[in-house]
């Protein structure tokens, strides 16, 4: 089981990071609340991503930024693809979009998490991808990473050991 | 839209003497209701980039108890007052007059506790400023819960966040009776109003 996160590249909010098993061994986005986390894997060329989303949409008048959604999907693919990864092979899985207790206390009316997860999901469709796996919504805050050499897919929840996604 | 705020050398002199006469305050409140000397220490007034700032007390994983408060008014922002779980236990020891040790989980009493530090924090910090400057401000009830640090502070961002790719973060803090308390003041004002209001010179 996954305990170390030693050798990982940590993706923070509002980056899309891509890379090789032969350049990290892992990619680990910690601490996601409302966030949501998206990985792409291609197993074959061992090439992945993962996006670390922090809204679902622009505002009027807002730039493009990979922390909205509907940016940093569309952004990931490319870079996933930009790494030798072949878009019929690649893997989805998502994780976050908790709506965390603190989103209580903050008033938090926009359900952020939510939106979040339902405009990942919309964005993925968009380019036709499906997740094969995902672990959202809940009230507690979540750690995603993804290894780099077989793919393998973690989930670290508050409170609790690695589980595979 | 811009997406970077940068306040000029006389704007960051004008927020850091409004800041340290705020803490000042929060000082006096905070030895008063401990009965013993506790200092804020560390003031940093930093701009940092939306992807750094789930670390910015550490690991963003790192289990914390929260105390949040809203700031309304003409400088709207998001305050926090952050511990490591284990120090959020041991204070309500403090808080409580118990044994070392005694509390394991916060339950609604020991939340009760830490709401009211945060709220003493959160409360004299807002009104030192807004005495000092002349704003209104308001600060909304404390909410009190425990998850990952990354968690927290993300969620406050949400707003910032929306049209700003960095932060400006005030952060301090705090010595009790000579000893050093791992906890962390966190305030975010909203980059725009902040702005707003240096730039018209209100703010001194």
């Amino acid at each position: 089981m996954i305990t170390s996160t030693a050798q990982a590249m940590t993706v923070g909010l509002g980056e899309v990071k891509a890379a090789t098993s032969a350049s990290a061994e892992a990619l680990l986005a910690l601490g996601l609340g409302s966030c949501v986390g998206v990985v792409l894997f291609d197993p074959l060329a061992r090439a992945g991503g993962m996006a670390h989303v922090v809204l679902p949409e622009p505002p009027e008048g807002a730039a493009a930024s990979p922390k909205f959604a509907s940016h940093a999907v569309p952004l990931l693919l490319e870079r996933v693809l930009a790494l030798g990864a072949d878009r019929g092979r690649l893997v989805c899985k998502i994780a976050g979009g908790a709506q965390v207790l603190a989103a209580v206390a903050m008033r938090d009316s926009f359900r952020i998490g939510e939106r979040n997860v339902a405009a990942v999901q919309a964005a993925l469709r968009r380019l036709g991808i499906v997740p094969c796996a995902a672990d959202c919504g809940g009230s507690t805050g979540r750690s995603l990473r993804l290894s780099l050499s077989d793919g393998r897919v973690a989930v670290k929840r508050l409170g609790e050991d690695w589980r595979e996604l | 839209m811009s997406t970077t705020f940068t306040l000029t050398p006389a704007e960051q002199v004008r927020l850091a003497a409004l800041v340290d006469a705020a803490l000042t305050h929060v000082t006096a409140a905070l030895t008063e209701m401990f009965g013993a000397d506790v200092a804020v220490t560390a003031v940093h007034i930093r701009t940092v980039p939306l992807s750094e700032a789930g670390g910015l007390i550490g690991s963003p994983d790192l289990e914390v108890a929260a105390v949040y408060l809203g700031a309304a008014g003409e400088l709207p922002g998001h305050l926090l007052l952050l511990m490591p779980l284990d120090a959020a236990l041991a204070l309500c020891d403090v808080l409580l007059e118990q044994p070392p040790g005694t509390t394991t989980a916060l339950g609604e009493m020991e939340a009760s506790a830490l709401g009211e530090v945060g709220n003493i924090v959160g409360s004299f910090f807002l009104s030192s400023l807004a005495d000092r400057s002349g704003l209104r401000m308001q600060v909304t009830p404390p909410g009190v819960f425990c998850d990952m640090a990354g968690a927290v502070i993300s969620l406050a961002l949400v707003e910032v966040a929306m049209y700003a790719d960095e932060v400006i973060v005030i952060d301090a803090g705090f010595i009790h009776q000579g000893r050093h308390l791992p906890a962390w003041f966190l305030a975010f004002p909203e980059p725009s109003h902040l702005a707003t209001v240096l730039a018209r010179g209100g703010a001194v």
